[in-house]
């Protein structure tokens, strides 16, 4: 080889490399996007409440995981032994670990659920399509600058773990590897919010349909291997895809590593977390290329200045037809509805019915409608119908989801309007703020009047057959009708103190999470939740008074004072009258925040 | 009608509005003209009861606007300064729906809806979705949402700001309509030359503070400005400079392409003096037209002493 050539050769490779390295140059990689995100969501305040509000959730987390520990066995830490201290402290870093793993995954959904409908809507995506910014970069910059911030989080959680470690018997592999699949998780569930913020303007219907998405991925292969094998006991071979589920369920894997944290003898093989977590990060990388090639989309159109970005290609067909029409100036066809009632509250009920995504809205309609179906085909194929249990199953289902739609509803009825810029606007009309603010919360709770139909075709039904008993009805009306006034009203609440709507349906969400549900399992408002209330009435009236019994609380406490109360006849008055007066107090609060940082 | 008195809105260390003394009459229409961020806005929504002065108070028909919201909002109609996206409102549901707010019956809703959309002329869009509108539709359809509870006093934010000369027009036209109807207007623009055809009265407002308030005849001399005109002459134009540059009404006389351009001195009378003096000197006149009074120069001289 002569020497040219070698010079050549060194010449060549260098430049290559020099090339390589220009590609995978961070600036390049990250884009002008990355930056950007990164300074303005360092200037919003939501982030620093997000910031501020983790740790604080976390250590009240924390906090009622230690106290149930303690408060359970009665005993105190100066009588504690060794063995007992690991004990507290495996159950502690249970309870983080899995705080960690629900609340960035939920983090990671909202923060993307309005990733890119945020460009599309400020009229930005088309223009950065104009630059030599690639849609790659936006996507990648949008996705990274969000993850940094979770990374961010679930850095604050590590010291507090690392001193529980300090209790013995919980090895890192546990922590590490529960830190990986909830990064993982979260990436594939940040990835699928947004994409589907680029379809969706609201972040709300991009988190629900997210968190939909996520279900049937995580929870189909699951339904559908247990009617498998229920179908086909005999065929053994059908357990081998039980494994395979391990793969893609990160809720399943999480309950294995932290059982297997609690039987110290257990341990979980190291490749299947190893490989859950590169196939969740293929899927992830599929999505992400998916949603490259969306965006692009979307942005080319945005400069050609086609109608109804959000909306899929037919229903843009119609819409771009119906904008000619307009511009042609001959009357559109069209309905025009009525204003039956009080206009605010007509304007909150109107809103769904005129949504143009008619093929979405028939599909949710025919998804739950299946749902519903297999759900009571499989309580008379399980033979349970008969079961009290089943109804209270039931009831709890139809009473969350309703609740949960009107607390959203709520949180979103004013912000949403500040955002359009219609607030202003509404106020000056002669409107009192009282009225608004009564309007907006009984048009929330109507607007979920779906859901309550459901529940009460289901007690209709089953009364009529015999099964559950007539006086049940009327209690949980009642406690039906003064719950959904007391999410309502709290929604209502959010939103008209905050100024957009991610922040005030967070925070609503939040306080839905912690007091309407059990989940903190903090004792008081245990009892106190709709969902309690609704069970425990059940159980009273329709004869099932041992769904008590399960509540090993000792005498002579306030608590089990309170356990008392819940399990009489009245006790529903008592719960009616607690969420009117709490109800009433938000209406108050936001009645007097009905011109709060309108502009 | 609009009264404000020592009006003053602070916002942080920035004075938006400051110490604004304000009288518009009944029947007016009054121009609010300021550059970008002089705060007209500021002052219209402190007007319409959105936003509460720091200091100084404001009245609409002897009413207190903070003390007397309530009553204040059925009186005035605001249209703000952006148009706000309505999710799928067709236009006589959003029309409907404001009637409704307004506190108007059901019965009569109908009818005043059909009204005002005459008015406005958008009787064949009425079945339009609001976003479907073009800008000046949309424009018109604020002012149509702003009339239909029949407001005594009409508070306009930049209504013609973003439309064609076309659309601009339509709009003039419309509140001449109105002012015919009796209406007391406010409209705030930064253009000054945009509101002189309409406006009975002016207010220029620059750092919050009012510059200058008056008619728009009565800007010209107390600007300062001189009345020019341009004069045309057959031939012997060094003749003709030569001789109303001996005048003393006049003060400037300066050679352009193909005609003179005279200045006159301030508050002299200029009525056929140009015509006589040329004629008696036997030079052929062939126009003489007044330069157009140029109210954007007006302003700029009038704030430049302010800009910093
Ligand atoms: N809500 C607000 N908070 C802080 N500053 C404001 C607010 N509204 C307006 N300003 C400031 O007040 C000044 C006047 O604004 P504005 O009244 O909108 O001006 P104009 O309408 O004449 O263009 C501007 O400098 C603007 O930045
Ligand atoms: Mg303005």
């Amino acid at each position: 080889m002569s020497v040219s050539k070698a010079h050549f050769l060194i010449l060549f490779m260098n430049s290559t490399l020099i090339d390589i390295l220009e590609y995978i140059n961070p600036v390049r990689l990250f884009g002008p996007i990355f930056a950007k995100e990164l300074i303005v969501s360092s200037r919003r305040r939501r982030n620093y409440f997000v910031r501020f509000a983790y740790p604080f959730f976390l250590a009240f987390f924390v906090a009622s995981a230690f106290t149930r520990v303690f408060g359970y066995r009665g005993q105190y830490p100066s009588v504690m032994q060794v063995s007992q201290l690991a004990q507290v402290g495996i159950s502690i870093t249970t309870a983080i670990v899995w705080f960690q793993f629900i609340i960035v995954q939920f983090l990671a959904v909202v923060m993307l659920s309005t990733a890119i409908s945020d460009e599309i809507y400020s009229k930005t995506l088309g223009v950065l399509m104009t630059t030599p910014i690639s849609s790659f970069q936006i996507v990648f910059g949008k996705l990274l600058s969000k993850l940094l911030q979770l990374l961010l989080l679930i850095a604050i959680s590590l010291p507090l773990l690392a001193i529980i470690r300090v209790f013995g018997g919980i090895p890192w592999y546990f922590v590490i590897s529960s830190l990986c699949i909830t990064l993982t998780a979260s990436i594939f569930a940040g990835t699928i919010s947004l994409i589907f913020s680029i379809y969706n303007r609201q972040s709300h219907l991009v988190i629900s349909r997210t968190l939909l998405v996520c279900f049937f991925i995580y929870a189909g292969p699951l339904i559908a291997f247990v009617i498998m094998r229920e179908f086909c006991k005999d065929n053994l071979h059908l357990l081998i895809p039980k494994l395979g589920l391990f793969f893609i369920n990160p809720f399943m894997l999480m309950r294995t590593i932290t059982t297997a944290m609690q039987l110290p003898s257990a341990s979980i093989p190291g490749e299947t977390w190893l490989l859950h977590c590169a196939v969740m990060l293929g899927l992830s990388v599929i999505v992400f290329i998916w949603s490259v090639s969306c965006v692009r989309k979307a942005g080319l159109r945005q400069i050609t200045g086609q109608a109804g970005l959000f909306l899929t290609r037919k229903e843009r067909k119609i819409a771009d037809k119906k904008l000619r029409q307009s511009y042609s100036s001959s009357p559109v066809s069209g309905k025009i509805r009525d204003i039956k009632w009080h206009p605010v509250i007509w304007r909150e009920i109107a809103n769904p019915m005129i949504k143009p995504n008619r093929i979405t809205s028939a599909l949710g309609i025919l998804l739950s409608l299946a749902f519903l179906v297999t759900a009571y085909g499989l309580c008379i194929y399980y033979e349970v119908l008969g079961r009290i249990v089943t109804h209270i199953v039931f009831v709890l289902v139809y009473f969350f989801i309703a609740l949960i739609r009107t607390s959203t509803f709520a949180s979103m009825s004013i912000t949403n309007e500040k955002e359009a810029r219609s607030w202003p606007i509404l106020l000056t009309s002669p409107l009192a703020e009282k009225e608004i603010a009564l309007c907006k919360i009984i048009g929330s709770c109507l607007r979920a009047w779906g859901y309550w139909l459901l529940l009460a075709a289901h007690l209709v039904v089953f009364i009529l057959a015999g099964i559950i008993k007539a006086p049940v009805f009327i209690p949980l009306v009642l406690i039906a009708i003064s719950s959904a006034l007391l999410v309502s009203s709290i929604g209502v609440m959010f939103s008209s103190m905050c100024k957009r709507s991610t922040t005030s349906s967070i925070l609503n969400i939040i306080t839905f999470l912690t007091c309407i549900i059990p989940v903190c399992c903090i004792p008081f408002l245990y009892f106190v939740s709709p969902l309690f209330a609704a069970a425990s009435i059940f159980g009273v009236w329709g004869g099932f008074i041992e769904m008590f019994d399960s509540f090993n609380i000792s005498p002579n406490t306030p608590l089990y004072i309170i356990k008392i109360i819940a399990a009489s006849h009245f006790s529903f008055i008592i719960y009616t009258v607690i969420y009117l007066l709490v109800t009433y107090g938000a209406y108050q609060l936001s009645a007097n925040h009905i011109r709060w940082r309108i502009l | 009608m609009i009264e404000t008195k020592h009006l003053t809105k602070v916002f942080g260390n920035l004075t938006a509005v400051d110490d604004l003394n304000l009288f518009i009459k009944q029947g007016d229409i009054f121009g609010f003209i300021g550059p970008n961020g002089a705060g007209k806005t500021t002052t219209m929504r402190i007007l319409v009861t959105l936003m509460e002065p720091t200091r100084g108070h404001a009245l609409i028909d002897g009413l207190d606007v903070t003390r007397n919201g309530q009553k204040v909002r059925r009186i005035i109609g605001y249209m703000p300064d952006f148009m706000g996206v309505y999710d799928d409102l067709k236009v006589f549901e959003y029309l409907e729906f404001f009637a409704a707010a307004f506190g108007i019956e059901r019965s009569k809703r109908k009818s005043i809806v059909e009204g005002v959309l005459e008015l406005t002329d958008l009787q064949s869009k009425k079945s339009a979705t609001v976003d479907s509108l073009s800008r000046g539709m949309q424009q018109r359809l604020g002012l149509a949402r702003v009339l239909i509870h029949d407001p005594k006093v009409l508070i306009l934010d930049e209504p013609a700001s973003g439309l064609d000369p076309r659309a601009r027009i339509e709009i003039r036209e419309l509140l001449k309509e109105l002012k015919r109807m009796g209406k007391t207007i406010m409209i705030s623009s930064h253009i000054l030359s945009e509101l002189e055809e309409i406006c009975d009265h002016v207010g220029i407002i620059e750092h919050g503070q009012l510059v200058y308030s008056g008619t728009i005849e009565e800007i010209r001399p107390r600007l300062g400005i001189h009345t020019k005109v341009r004069v045309q002459v057959l031939d012997n134009q060094e003749k003709a400079i030569e001789i109303l540059a001996a005048l003393p009404q006049i003060s400037q006389v300066q050679l352009c392409k193909n005609y003179i351009s005279v200045t006159f001195r301030e508050g002299e009378n200029m009525d056929g003096i140009i015509a006589r003096t040329l004629v008696n000197a036997n030079i052929d006149v062939v126009a003489i037209q007044p330069e157009q009074l140029k109210l954007d120069d007006a302003f700029l001289q009038l704030t430049k002493g302010i800009v910093h």
